[in-house]
């Protein structure tokens, strides 16, 4: 071990620097395979349980192992290209799509100081590789040369751009809660508040808009008008054949894991367990708005009951990446749950959705957050319940 | 729009939503799977099931109940039955020499149980038919009668029932058991016997002398029936036609290749469908002729 510290301080920063980022790559490569795997026998597994049925159930225990035959028959299939697609185009877009859905994984938090690169725009380097999403499924559906392509293509690009700002208009109130960008000190921020202060609810709103965004940003159902396959064949995949339609499908669960973990990350407290002394904390700083007002039992309390600050740092990595993924697969179960729920809706309706209601939603869910935090800050003293120490704006703090 | 009718369409949608998902989150954790492992497990069938049609034997006697009157080969809209046959010289009755369906263009529609004077049709419910190579779809007269005898009864000798069991009536209520269909002496399947001649009964129907009588000369045969194999298909029919073999206790002769191999070709005239003027099984059998 002391000899392998030796070898690795012997090299240059440079390769350091390079050896550092293959690996972490590497790393987010498997990870995001892994993820895809379980998340696609989930998938078939929920809708099978929803509707009576059981699924897979051949390969593996209970067919939990689907995704392995499933590949490997993708992968032998004929990969067709049709005689008159843009060649370019049309071979470079599944990778594309799967490229900006593996970069989500960069920045996602899984433990204390567990990111790849911990930027400090990190949620505005999510909405801009989310760009590339659109340019994915626009290249695929105008380099097919197929009515159908073209068409889901051009819904899918009216859908994503719309959506992008109610999205990043809704994480905006969360911004401004925790004063940061960086999703790391987001995270931080939600576990300084405890339990009930993850802003999961004081940022209800914003959590509402943001779940209907991005699943339409992510075009599962109900939002799916891209590959609608009573309207259009496949939407923009429908002249994608083999491994390269494996290609969408892979792009499509990782992001979906991906958002899932960025949601947990926003709403749930990220890799943060609800311990007991974090549900100590979050009920003292309700009661005493967040530390700015006195509150000696529950700080009492917190002090003596918050164990795992001096536990091992490895059982800290191990908690924490259980509680990420155990949210992380949360939302990926919520979305599943609302995709075998709810029927299609239409491309007005969706339009309609977008800009009459969830934007405007958004904005005053913004409007909404900055007033409440300046009325805490001014009238935090003043608006507490009588006879308690009870203060009606601590969420806000 | 309001703000009044934005929060409130807000609102109906929730609930709506809320009510959505209740239902399959219900539906998910509170009923079990209907799946049936097919392979492994198979579903119960319904009565009225229609999987093959296959022909009948009297298990009393062990002459099938197909008198080659043609009636389900003209009842058949899709013209799959095959169905060649002679004269017995002796008995003047109608022989079977062929009877086939092709069960890989047959629709299963029950026309001929309908049509059938005799009962000797049952809509089968083996489901499990596929065969590798289509050729073997065409199940022939023996395939039929084997697969047939599990739907057979064993009916009683007389003056027949009013309102017994109808034709209709499938394997369950038939009463069959396997001890029934179990063919050791090569017993089951023989052409009917004339009139004025006693069927001879099986085995555990007759009274005991004659039981011992008849299994006695059997035991030296091979153990394989002749009637139901795949490869006689022709020559199961034209036998035990004869008086001596009846009244004798020879009992319910094998109907051997060696017994048709007895009966000199002075006796037998062949009345072949394709050869003779009979229009009627010439234009309606199926594609085997076509």
């Amino acid at each position: 071990m002391a000899a392998l510290v030796e070898f690795w301080k012997s090299l240059s920063p440079m390769t350091q620097t390079w050896l550092l980022g293959l690996g972490k790559a590497s790393l987010i490569l498997v990870w995001s395979l892994a993820n895809f795997g379980f998340a696609m026998v989930m998938e078939r597994k929920v809708s099978a349980w929803m509707q009576n049925r059981v699924g897979p159930w051949r390969s593996g225990l209970h067919g939990w192992i689907q995704f392995i035959p499933d590949l490997l028959k993708l992968y032998h299939k004929e990969f067709i290209t049709p005689k008159n697609v843009d060649q370019a185009v049309y071979r470079i877009a599944p990778f594309l799509g799967f490229l900006s859905s593996v970069l989500i994984w960069l920045i996602i938090p899984i433990g204390p100081k567990g990111t790849s690169m911990d930027l400090d725009i990190g949620i505005i380097f999510i909405a801009a590789i989310t760009g590339y999403d659109v340019i994915m499924v626009f290249m695929a559906g105008w380099g097919s040369n197929n009515k159908y392509s073209l068409l889901g293509a051009m819904r899918g690009a009216a859908q994503m751009i719309s959506y992008e700002i109610t999205l990043v208009m809704s994480i905006i109130g969360v911004v401004m809660m925790a004063g940061s960008l960086r999703l790391s000190d987001i995270v931080l921020a939600q576990i300084n508040r405890g339990w009930f202060g993850w802003f999961l609810l004081p940022q209800f709103l914003g959590f509402i808009i943001f779940l209907i965004a991005s699943l339409a940003e992510l075009n599962r159902a109900p939002f799916d008008l891209t590959e609608a396959e009573s309207e259009l064949v496949a939407g923009y995949h429908t002249e994608y054949s083999g491994f390269r339609w494996a290609m969408f499908a892979l792009a499509e669960y990782i992001h979906l894991v991906g958002w899932s973990a960025i949601a947990a990350s926003l709403f749930l407290g990220g890799w943060a367990g609800p311990s007991g002394s974090t549900f100590l904390m979050g009920l003292g700083n309700i009661v005493s708005g967040f530390g700015r007002f006195p509150n000696g039992g529950a700080d009492f309390l917190f002090a003596g009951a918050n164990w795992w600050l001096w536990a091992h740092p490895v059982t800290v990595y191990v908690f924490g990446l259980f509680w990420f993924v155990f949210k992380t697969y949360l939302f990926v179960f919520l979305a599943m749950w609302i995709r075998w729920t709810l029927p299609r809706v239409r491309i007005d309706q969706l339009m309609d959705l977008g800009w009459k209601f969830l934007l405007p939603a958004s904005l005053f869910n913004i409007f909404l957050t900055g007033v409440l935090k300046y009325a805490a800050s001014v009238w935090g003293n003043v608006l507490v319940i009588p006879g308690t120490s009870f203060h009606l704006l601590g969420w806000w703090m | 729009m309001g703000v009044n009718s934005f929060i409130g369409e807000a609102w109906r949608a929730g609930k709506s939503f809320v009510t959505g998902l209740n239902i399959t989150f219900n539906e998910m954790v509170f009923r079990p799977p209907i799946t049936v492992f097919y392979p492994d497990e198979k579903d119960d069938i319904p009565a009225w099931f229609r999987g093959i049609p296959l022909q009948k034997t009297d298990l009393l006697t062990g002459e099938y109940k197909c008198t080659s009157c043609a009636m389900c080969v003209e009842a058949c809209p899709v013209n799959v039955i095959t169905l060649e046959w002679h004269q017995d010289p002796t008995t003047k009755k109608k022989v079977a020499d062929r009877y086939a369906i092709d069960m890989s263009r047959c629709m299963l529609c029950n026309f001929c149980i309908e049509a059938c004077p005799f009962d000797s049709l049952v809509m089968g419910m083996d489901y499990e038919l596929c065969k590798i190579d289509p050729e073997n779809m065409v199940y022939e007269f023996e395939d039929l009668l084997r697969l047939g005898l599990k739907y057979s009864k064993a009916e009683l000798p007389g003056p027949k029932v009013k309102n017994a069991t109808p034709p209709w009536v499938f394997a369950q209520l038939t009463g069959a058991t396997e001890a029934d269909i179990q063919d050791e002496n090569g017993f089951l399947g023989r052409p009917p016997t004339g009139k004025g001649y006693t069927p001879a009964l099986k085995p555990q129907f007759q009274k005991k002398e004659e039981a011992v009588a008849q299994t006695a000369p059997h035991e030296g045969q091979a153990p394989a029936a002749p009637a139901l194999t795949k490869n006689t298909p022709t020559q199961t029919a034209p036998v035990n036609a004869n008086p001596a073999n009846v009244s004798a206790e020879a009992g319910p002769a094998k109907p051997a290749v060696a017994k048709a191999s007895e009966t000199t070709p002075a006796e037998v005239t062949e009345v072949r469908p394709d050869q003779a003027t009979n229009t009627e099984t010439g234009t309606k059998d199926g594609g085997e002729s076509k």
